[in-house]
């Protein structure tokens, strides 16, 4: 898109352009992850994989252990392009989705690296005796020590992110077991290329093997990491941090940068700040107003250690954001009307949600809070939202105070909002408010493609 | 979403790569699940008249003999016919039928490289079956079809000469 180049010095403030959108289908993803699973079950049968199966035990394990093999390789290659944060695949179905898939890959190739590592030992038992096997397969073949280093980390890894045990980590401790990961996955290729009858053998296969895996590192240091040094280039500084209720402070970052910015209200940035000790965190912070070349406004509650750095942050502070990510976005949106729900400091998203809506969507915003003092935004939301021939509600008051069980029973949320069933819902909050307001919005008769939220994914 | 994606533009993708997919597959190597035959009859020698003539071009594979007597019947299996080549061993016995050797008689040798795996990954697998008295021996990397070849050839003979 090409700008107008600015003729006077005064430069003027206008709302950033939306991102492209993403051309990708579902039917392409599938195509992909088809033709790898075509390709890679293809090589295993064609070098005699199904073959072998049931003829000696030795052989079916081999092949068994061959398969597996594989197949935790293509999982471990889905995912790490999922975390590549790729706007083509990013703008599609947004940074939560691909986290959560990441995660299932993940959990996948673990799977497969246990199979694999059993079938490879119960082949390699049956000529030598199992602590033969076992020492051959660490150490004494080649690459194998390695190799065991690399599934070692992988296995950590996937522990580290079990519900329950990331619970326990701090995410900064959780997030650098995690960088290990590549680590281990480079650790395994060379065994794949020098032990693993597919590639050792047959040097087409060999040659696919290492084109792939180049291309993904060409793709994941581009994509991941040059965007995330070029991001480190062009900090944006603190303009204004205002203290809105109890514990909640927006903050504007603004910078030049920005003038070839894209961004929409609704979604997020990873954000940074360059001070000594903080430089290392980032954290998810939704945009609460429409974003302009004037700067960024993020509403932040003081919560974890770090996010309280930033209602205490100083004017002039360099941040630096990645982003945008997220699709929960005005493009969701086309002339229908909307209902707006936010929960605590879900607030700031539906507000730069709001910002981008017109008079058609007649918007209503159900603002829920468990106390007025960390109530903020009240006349903001009531003034955007009278402009576009909508209007505000507030439930206020912890849960057990509520006049109604659930405030987001289909009932009740009918009885707030009688044209619910027409409406496109867009929600934000915390992780269980989400979950009763889209039971609720289905049970009201609003269609599941029409509720729209940032799934949980820390 | 701005318009809907035709539905060409649905199923190109998929088609294409498929096509890539499958064309690729067919274009790799095909051990065509190791052996293509086993020729030749399998014959049992009387200890007595062992045949010395194990000449190998270029150089002959080292047979292995176990710890025990070789005092039994000396077998010649078929040749295993593969990819590279025919692969032909013969096993010598114990008394009490227990595999004690094994001559590689043929190996596939026309091509240098051939020569090379074989002649580094034979012994090992003389070696490994005199060990464990069967067929089960683990693979060699970079010598699989040979291992294929091997384990058929040496199967068919244990087969035919039941312990």
């Amino acid at each position: 898109m090409t700008r107008p180049t600015p003729t006077s010095s005064v430069s003027q403030v206008h709302p950033l352009p939306a991102p492209r959108e993403s051309r990708v289908l579902d039917t392409d993803v599938g195509a992909i992850i088809g033709a790898l699973t075509l390709v890679v079950v293809g090589l295993w049968s064609r070098h005699g994989g199904v073959a072998a199966l049931g003829n000696s035990a030795a052989k079916t394990y081999t092949s068994l252990a061959q398969l597996t093999g594989l197949l935790c390789s293509e999982a471990g290659l889905l995912g790490l392009i999922l975390i590549t944060r790729t706007p083509l695949v990013e703008r599609r179905y947004g940074l939560d989705r691909m986290f959560n898939w990441h995660r299932l890959l993940g959990e996948a190739m673990a799977v497969f690296l246990g199979v694999h590592i059993a079938f490879s030992i119960a082949a390699w038992a049956i000529p030598t005796g199992t602590m033969n096997a076992v020492q051959s397969l660490t150490g004494r073949e080649p690459y194998m020590a390695l190799t065991t280093v690399g599934s070692v980390l992988v296995l950590l890894v996937t522990i580290s992110s079990l519900k329950w045990f990331r619970n326990k980590l701090s995410y900064e401790m959780w997030y650098f077991v995690h960088l290990t990961a590549y680590f281990g996955l480079a650790a395994s290729f060379s065994h794949q290329i020098v032990l693993g009858t597919d590639f050792a053998d047959d040097a087409l296969a060999r040659g696919f093997w290492v084109a792939i895996h180049v291309a993904l590192i060409v793709w994941v240091i581009w994509s991941r990491w040059g965007r995330f040094f070029i991001a480190l280039t062009r900090p944006l500084r603190v303009s204004a941090v205002t203290h809105e209720a109890e514990g909640i402070t927006s903050v504007v970052l603004s910078g030049t940068h920005l003038q070839k910015a894209k961004a929409q209200g609704g979604q997020f940035y990873l954000v940074r700040q360059l001070v000594k000790g903080r430089w290392w965190q980032s954290n998810p912070f939704s945009l609460s107003a429409q974003p302009t070349t004037a700067g960024l406004r993020f509403t932040v509650k003081s919560r974890g250690e770090s996010s309280n750095a930033f209602t205490n942050i100083a004017l002039g502070t360099r941040v630096v954001v990645e982003g945008p990510y997220g699709v929960c976005t005005p493009d969701e949106v086309n002339s229908e009307k909307v209902l707006l729900v936010g929960g605590g400091i879900g607030i700031g998203p539906v507000m730069s949600f709001l910002e981008q809506l017109t008079t058609q969507h007649e918007p209503i915003v159900l603002y829920r809070v468990s106390s007025e003092h960390e109530m903020s935004h009240v006349k903001e939301l009531e003034t955007l939202a009278t402009a576009r021939n909508g209007n505000v509600r507030t439930l206020v008051g912890p849960r057990a105070t509520l006049k109604v069980a659930d405030p987001f029973s289909a009932d009740v949320l009918l009885k707030a909002v009688p044209d619910l069933a027409q409406r496109v819902v867009i929600v934000a909050g915390p992780e269980s408010m989400v979950k009763a307001v889209q039971r609720g919005a289905r049970a009201a008769g609003v269609p599941v493609e029409n509720i729209h939220a940032e799934r949980a994914w820390w | 979403m701005s318009q809907k994606p035709t539905l060409g533009r649905q199923i190109f993708p998929a088609v294409a790569l498929t096509v890539v997919g499958v064309g690729f597959i067919s274009l790799l190597d095909n051990p065509g699940g190791g052996v293509v035959a086993l020729e030749g009859a399998i014959g049992t020698v009387v200890p007595s008249t062992v045949a010395t003539n194990t000449t190998l071009a270029p150089s002959p594979v080292s047979p292995v003999e176990g710890s025990g007597v070789c005092d039994g019947d000396v077998v010649t299996g078929p040749t295993a016919v593969f990819k590279w080549g025919g692969l032909q061993l013969q096993a010598t016995f114990t008394k009490k039928n227990v595999l004690c050797g094994v001559t590689v008689l043929n190996y596939p040798n026309e091509k240098d490289k051939s020569a090379r795996i074989n002649q580094s990954a034979l012994p090992i697998y003389n070696r490994e079956a005199v060990e464990i008295g069967n067929a089960q021996i683990a693979v060699v990397s970079g010598a699989t079809d040979s291992w294929r070849a091997y384990t058929a050839g040496l199967q068919a003979i244990l087969d035919a000469h039941p312990a």
